[in-house]
């Protein structure tokens, strides 16, 4: 399959986390947009209200790992946010890199028992396992410095 | 700092979360982050915790997301079995003079009016306070009254 160049870009902040979401060259969305624009609908409505409301209060804190539910492996970052939608059925992933730090991803409507088998889901989580793996290299290469809220420095991937 | 978007569509739709639903979920992760605290304080993990409740782990990692539901029956046990209150209640021997009615609407929730009325407050006074504060162009059924103590 042909390497997509994608980007870490900022979106969202408050007092102590920046957000970031993942945006692919050559497109006018983000990632966070484009599930925003599929799932802001009245069926998904609350699950909307809690998702933004739950970025504010984490903002207000930082972000701890207690307001995340994990979704990869032991071995990444790879998260859902917010654990507990109203409709329990939407699910968002992300990369919480830091305590002022998170990576909002794709997600969507999870009607399998696990989310390895939607293969949407399954590509959501992925793409940011893979980003987790590049960027961690790229932070000890030091092309990536990480500045309280801010992330610095080389963000495009090939994957 | 309130969260803010790069995205006007984005803001813009953050701006439309109502008041009360902020509240709520404020209330929430407030709550959740009393017992997070406690349990530091107290030196237990989730995992001990979760045994003393005969609970699963990932019950108890749902409750300090932040956002869930927590009961009050559910805040009484974690507080028995960490011996501590997490929510501040007001002392029995300590009782309010007053409390403050805050008539809103889920539009004008932001300039809700206090109203200062005795503490032995009631259901049929509630009412009555409905009908001096509907607002001109709302249906009263839209009013919620609200009351916080002093």
């Amino acid at each position: 399959m042909k390497r997509r160049k994608i980007k870490i870009v900022f979106f969202a902040e408050g007092d102590h986390v920046a957000y970031y979401t993942l945006k692919y060259d050559g497109e006018d969305d983000t990632e966070y947009d484009k599930f925003f624009a599929n799932y802001d609908t009245e069926e998904f409505k609350e699950d909307i209200d809690t998702l933004m409301t739950a970025m504010e209060m984490i903002a207000e804190n930082g972000a701890e790992d207690r307001h995340f539910r994990y979704a990869g492996s032991e071995f990444d970052n790879a998260m859902e946010l917010p654990p507990n939608m109203y409709s329990s059925q939407l699910r968002l992933y992300c990369l919480k890199i830091s305590k002022n730090i998170v990576i909002l991803g794709n997600g969507g409507k999870k009607e399998t028992r696990t989310y390895q088998e939607d293969p949407w889901l399954d590509s959501c989580v992925k793409i940011l396992q893979e980003i987790d793996r590049l960027l961690k290299q790229r932070i000890e290469s030091r092309e990536v410095e990480i500045k309280g809220k801010q992330l610095i420095g080389h963000l495009s991937f090939y994957i | 700092m309130p969260l803010k978007f790069e995205n006007k569509k984005l803001q813009e739709r953050f701006e439309k979360i109502t008041p009360e639903f902020k509240a709520i979920m404020r209330k929430r992760f407030e709550t959740a982050e009393q017992i997070s605290l406690l349990l530091k304080e107290k030196g237990i993990t989730q995992r001990e915790l979760a045994a003393k409740l005969n609970k699963s782990e990932s019950e108890i990692s749902k409750w300090l997301s932040g956002t869930h539901n927590l009961t009050t029956d559910t805040v009484a046990l974690i507080e028995f079995h960490l011996g501590k209150n997490t929510i501040t209640v007001c002392p029995k021997d300590i009782k309010p003079t007053y409390i403050y009615l805050f008539a809103m609407s889920p539009e004008t929730a932001e300039s809700a009016i206090p109203i200062k009325v005795p503490a032995k407050i009631n259901n049929q006074a509630s009412e009555q306070i409905k009908e001096q504060y509907v607002f001109s162009n709302q249906n009263e059924s839209q009013i919620d009254i609200c009351a916080a103590s002093n």
